[in-house]
């Protein structure tokens, strides 16, 4: 697949300028990755895979084309900026498709809406308290967490994504981040 | 405090790594309070780690990733991948096996003194060869443990996909009891028990085979002295008499296959307690609850044979799996009257075959050496065909003209006016991965051969549509689309034969109008196409021209029989896109297909589609690029067809090209005015730019384009009705049902719509004829009595309502049920409904917090019971979290009023008319009643007139 990979923050700057084929590789590199993390944050059953791929891929598309004001400066924030979107736009269709129905109906199809599999596994209290302290962190910190546990980057890759000299020292960073995460998400109780 | 925070790295160290770590052991050695909060929160790193790790593999356990495993990397001679489950048992193992160079499921099981015994029984496991119980490869042991090894299959447990989809269609539920009965026959006639037949051990692979696994629990017994005794396999499946300390014996395996069949049609089971010594007591007091009462629409015949695997006493159940299979059988199909051969036959859906011939390969090599066809003994489609000669399917041209004029005109005669024929899905007989795309091919490809014929007044039902709605019966048919016409079929390959029955069906009285049985020389897969296809256009058609004889071309789109196959195939893969191996299988058989018929621009159009979704996937560009091409090629040899249309709008949307997109999803609604993908499409890319204007003005045209489509007006209605449009919605819905008068989807909507505005009687009667239609659903009987209680009709209330929570017993059902109690003075029985509610809402809050409709209604019942402080505690969240909602505000008024405030109910119902809430929606709240004196009342409800 070559040799150095150009950074993404170059790709988007071309992609920006209307170079569609800086677009489709900056696509190739963070659809796969997005896809998989969304469907960890899907509700089971109430979505298949083929929504999932036109939710993430629409979002992304429109953050990009869109992303005017916004010039990160590593890989990591504009990947933490893509998840963001993506989470938001997942609250968003979760919100809609709740909506108009009164309380005591029963909608047709969905008998009971079932959670993803992150609020199956740790619950939807935790999943909110982890967001919430996820936000206080810095910046930086926030993008290893998001990379490393969430979007599982390997550390070779983070340490382009972080700007750091390598690996080892994105395995430190993240370390240290998610020591921090701990010590927020404990905090905000 | 430098020890600790040493340790705390570690662990963030061993989270970020992705390493095992045993939590337990951490965090009770952990004395310090704050420090063992901060070791939880790790845990919950780690977990998210796992989950986002294992994200995409569905069919994975979750479960088993998230607790740390041995850091063990091999078994003998296998290597360990990754762990897929864990038991009682043991672990099971993604591993991979040097020697036969494949991914297996391997099971490593508890030390236990019995090793040898398992062995054995192991050694035997791997002896049975059957299409539907794993393949076992090999069992050993190794540094004290024993290890069985096995086939890894792609798929869903049953549970899993019950869980997902809700319950299953009685039919669909016998053919997989005939297909578990034969996979349990053959475990028996190895000499083994099962002893853990439950949803979770059967699978469902991809292409439709049911796979029969883990016999984990049939090893490990209760220990000897070992003073509870417990019996293995999972309680609520074990036969009474094994709960009591006898061993398991086949019935009491067929009793486990009636719980199984049992809990997919009802998601329950017929014995419950939720504790072993409740479970014994039902068992002993015979308290079960009658599979009818909670499917009332299930046919008698299958009814018996489940309730009779349940039966308590093992002598009166079926004496053997295959006694129990054949009767299942018997529910799809009446036996076959002697005298029949081929030829049409006048019965309903017919099953020819010897239902118990194994297609083993032996036979298929065996024909294959007969007939010579040495070298494609290799290609896999032959594996289906089971080799011999290509008949030649033209060898009768097709012609319209009937011998039997007469008879033609007679069956034309019996015709529904409306004809809506919705193909159900072609069954095959015990159907191996590769066969069971086959027959999904058929009925897609079926479906397109009629629609495509363009013949007026005829309706074809997309296949996608009748496969999503999991259509898979005559009455669900007609229930769910308003079907007047039903093809069905099932089809057996034996032996280099393919053997099969089909019908079409008239849906009003289930007449049969065509019954055909036929046995053709394998090798002739597509001829079955043909042949079903001729019969039911010269049913449809009796008044085209003699001696117009359709080109094949038209109607198949090559002369080439072999290439047509190809196609049906990847039709029948890519049904189901999702899957990687699907999509390759139908990139295969395509690329093929049209290296054989340069010309068959269909192929092409479904070429470009399956290298579409390979974009999709990875997003690389080669991918996009060949998809483009593809779709060029399928455009140019036929600039008509609406799929290489549609195949470019896809192309060129994922490139951004959205106008352009547009413009090619508008030419292949053109060239197929039927064809709904384009107009989905289209809508959709509408949507996406945010052009509602134009995606309704595109639903129109779609309407316009072709006006006898039901489906087009109740899309838009829809459309209008999620912008709370409700006049136009019910408008259209109406239309819907003028052409589909007995349309359940439709009839439901409609009926909500009009309840929502307050028309209350209208609301019920289409919510009658809906349940009618579909009586074993929960939903359209809770809102039914829900209309009802709304328009005061409380008598008519109570059986919607009892019959929704005995259906379904959530916080929403026995909220209702006993609200309706209350009204007709039952306050007894309401109370304990509401406490039931209440009870069922706070779990759920557990697990989700913030929702904002379930604390409303909890705060409803608690104030109902008079516990003022928790109901305001929840109705307090519930504004909070959802304000706005008039809807809201008047459950909480009514609330307020039960507990004796009456000045803030008013305020309430005043910020509700606020919203726009009529007169007629308050008084459909009876509790509101109570205000009638208060001036302020009289205020809200003049201020906002009588309602629409």
């Amino acid at each position: 697949m070559g040799t150095d990979p150009e950074s993404s923050v170059e790709l988007l700057e071309r992609a920006r300028a209307g170079d569609s084929d800086a677009l489709d590789r900056l696509l190739g590199r963070y659809l796969p990755r997005l896809r998989r993390w969304a469907s960890a944050r899907l509700p089971r059953g109430a979505r298949d895979l083929s929504d999932t791929e036109d939710l993430v891929q629409d979002t992304v598309f429109r953050t990009l084309r869109h992303i005017d004001g916004f010039h990160p400066q590593r890989e990591g924030a504009l990947q933490a900026y893509l998840r963001q979107a993506i989470m938001n736009r997942i609250r968003d269709e979760l919100r809609r498709a709740k909506r108009r129905s009164p309380p005591e109906e029963l909608a047709d199809d969905v008998l009971s809406p079932l959670a993803s599999p992150l609020e199956e596994a740790i619950g939807q209290e935790t999943t909110e308290r982890y967001e919430a302290a996820l936000a206080e962190l810095r910046d930086e910190e926030r993008e290893a967490i998001v990379a490393r546990i969430e979007l599982q980057c390997s550390y070779d890759e983070m340490a382009v994504m972080l700007g750091k000299p390598s690996p080892n020292a994105a395995r430190v960073a993240v370390r240290r981040a998610v020591m921090r995460l701990a010590e927020k998400m404990n905090d905000a109780r | 405090m430098l020890v600790d925070d040493d340790r705390l790295m570690r662990l963030a160290g061993a989270v970020v790594d992705g390493m095992p770590v045993d939590w337990a052991k951490e965090l009770s050695s952990t004395p310090d309070l704050e420090m063992r909060q901060l070791v939880e929160k790790l845990q919950v790193l780690a977990t998210m780690a796992a989950v986002h790790r294992a994200a995409d593999d569905s069919t994975r356990d979750l479960v088993a990733e998230l607790e740390p495993d041995t850091v063990q990397t091999s078994w003998g001679p296998l290597e360990l991948r990754r762990t897929i489950g864990k038991g009682s048992f043991g672990t099971v193992y993604l591993a991979w096996d040097p020697r036969l160079e494949r991914e297996v499921a391997l099971k490593i099981l508890h030390r236990s003194p019995r090793s040898a015994s398992v062995i054995r029984e192991g050694r035997l496991l791997a002896s049975i060869r059957h299409p539907n119980v794993v393949n076992v490869y090999g069992v050993d042991e190794f540094d004290d443990e024993v290890g069985l090894w096995m086939e890894l299959v792609d798929g869903l447990t049953l549970k899993q996909t019950l869980q997902q989809r809700g319950v299953f269609g009685a039919y669909e539920t016998a053919l997989i009891g005939t297909d578990l009965c034969r996979a349990v026959a053959a475990v028996h006639k190895a000499g083994l028990v099962h002893r853990d037949i439950k949803a979770q051990n059967v699978m469902r692979e991809a292409g439709g085979r049911i796979v029969l696994m883990d016999f984990g629990a049939g090893e490990v017994r209760a220990r000897q002295g070992d003073p509870l005794r417990r019996p293995t396999g999972t309680p609520l499946y074990l036969a009474p008499e094994v709960l009591n300390g006898q061993p398991a014996t086949a019935v009491s395996d067929i009793y486990s296959i009636g719980v199984l069949l049992y809990h997919l049609l009802t998601m329950r089971y017929p014995v419950e307690g939720s504790t072993i010594a409740e479970l014994e007591s039902a068992h002993a007091s015979r308290r079960a609850t009658p599979v009818s009462d909670l499917r009332p629409d299930l046919p008698a015949g299958v009814v018996q044979v489940i309730e009779r695997a349940l039966d308590p006493d093992p002598a009166r159940r079926p004496r053997s799996a295959g006694a129990m299979q054949q009767e299942l059988l018997a529910t799809i199909a009446p036996a076959p009257s002697p005298g029949h051969s081929d030829g049409s036959v006048p019965a309903a859906l017919r099953l020819v075959a010897d239902l118990t011939a194994d297609t083993s390969a032996r036979d298929r090599t065996r024909d294959l050496a007969r007939s010579g066809w040495r070298r494609l003994r290799e290609t896999r489609w032959l594996k289906i065909a089971a080799a011999a000669v290509l008949v030649g399917v033209f060898a009768v041209p097709i012609a319209w003209s009937y011998r039997d004029r007469l008879g033609r005109t007679m069956t034309g005669m019996l015709l529904p006016d409306k004809k809506i024929v919705v193909v159900l899905p072609f069954r095959v007989i015990g159907a191996n991965k590769e066969e069971g795309l086959y027959s999904e091919g058929v009925s897609v490809v079926l479906t397109s051969n009629l629609a495509q014929l363009g013949l007026p007044d005829l309706q074809v039902m997309p296949s996608t549509e009748v496969r999503e709605a999991r259509i898979d019966t005559v009455e669900k048919a007609r229930a769910e689309f308003g079907a007047t016409l039903v093809l069905s079929g099932v089809v057996q390959f034996s032996g280099g034969q393919v053997r099969a029955s089909y019908s079409l069906i008239r849906t009003a009285d289930r007449r049969e109008l065509i019954g055909r049985s036929r046995t053709l020389a394998a090798g002739d897969p597509f001829a079955l196409q043909d042949v079903v296809t001729r019969d039911v256009l010269t049913m449809l058609e009796p008044g085209l021209p003699q001696g117009t004889p359709r080109e094949p071309r038209q109607v198949f789109g090559t002369r080439d029989d072999r290439a047509f196959f190809l196609y049906t195939q990847a039709r029948g893969a890519m049904q189901n896109y999702h899957e990687q191996e699907n999509v390759d299988a139908a990139i295969r058989f395509l690329t093929e297909a049209v290296a054989r018929d340069p010309q068959y621009a269909i192929a092409y159009a479904a070429l470009g589609r399956a290298w579409w979704e390979n974009f999709s996937t990875s997003k690389q560009v080669t991918w996009l690029d060949r998809a483009g091409e593809a779709c060029e090629t399928s455009a140019s040899l036929n600039p008509q067809l609406s799929e290489a249309q549609l195949c470019l709008g896809l192309v060129k949307e994922s490139r951004g090209e959205y106008e352009q997109a547009i413009e090619s999803y508008r030419r292949a609604i053109d060239y197929s005015p039927a064809n709904d993908d384009a107009h989905r499409a289209l809508g959709s890319v509408l949507d996406k730019l945010e052009r509602a204007d134009e995606a309704e003005a595109t639903y129109l045209r779609a309407i316009e384009l072709r006006p006898g489509y039901w489906a087009g007006y109740a899309r838009i209605a829809q459309f209008y009705n999620l912008r709370n449009d409700y006049q136009k919605a019910s408008d259209y819905y109406e239309r819907a049902l003028t052409l589909s008068p007995d349309n359940a989807r439709v009839l439901f909507s409609l009926g909500l719509v009009f309840t929502n505005k307050g028309q209350y009687d209208r609301g019920i009667e289409f919510l009658e004829r809906a349940i009618q239609l579909r009586p074993y659903l929960a939903p359209p009987y809770n809102n039914l009595g829900l209309a009802y209680l709304r328009a005061r009709r409380y008598n008519d209330a109570v059986v919607p309502l009892e019959r929704a929570f005995s259906v379904l017993g959530t916080y929403q059902t026995a909220g209702n049920l006993a609200r309706i109690y209350w009204l007709t003075g039952r306050k007894d029985e309401a109370r304990q409904k509401y406490e039931f509610g209440i009870r069922d809402g706070e779990e759920r809050l557990q697990m989700n917090p913030r929702d904002h409709g379930i604390h409303l209604l909890v705060g409803r019942y608690y104030a109902m019971l008079g516990r003022k402080s928790d109901a305001l505690r929840h109705l307090d969240v519930a504004l909070l979290l959802h304000p706005g909602d008039a809807h809201y505000l008047t459950i909480a008024a009514t609330s307020h009023v039960v507990l004796g405030d009456r000045s803030r109910a008013l305020s309430l119902m005043e910020a509700a008319a606020r919203l726009g809430y009529t007169a007629a929606q308050f008084l459909g709240e009876p509790e509101l009643d109570a205000l009638k004196t208060e001036p302020r009342y009289a205020a809200v409800m003049s201020a906002n007139g009588p309602g629409r």
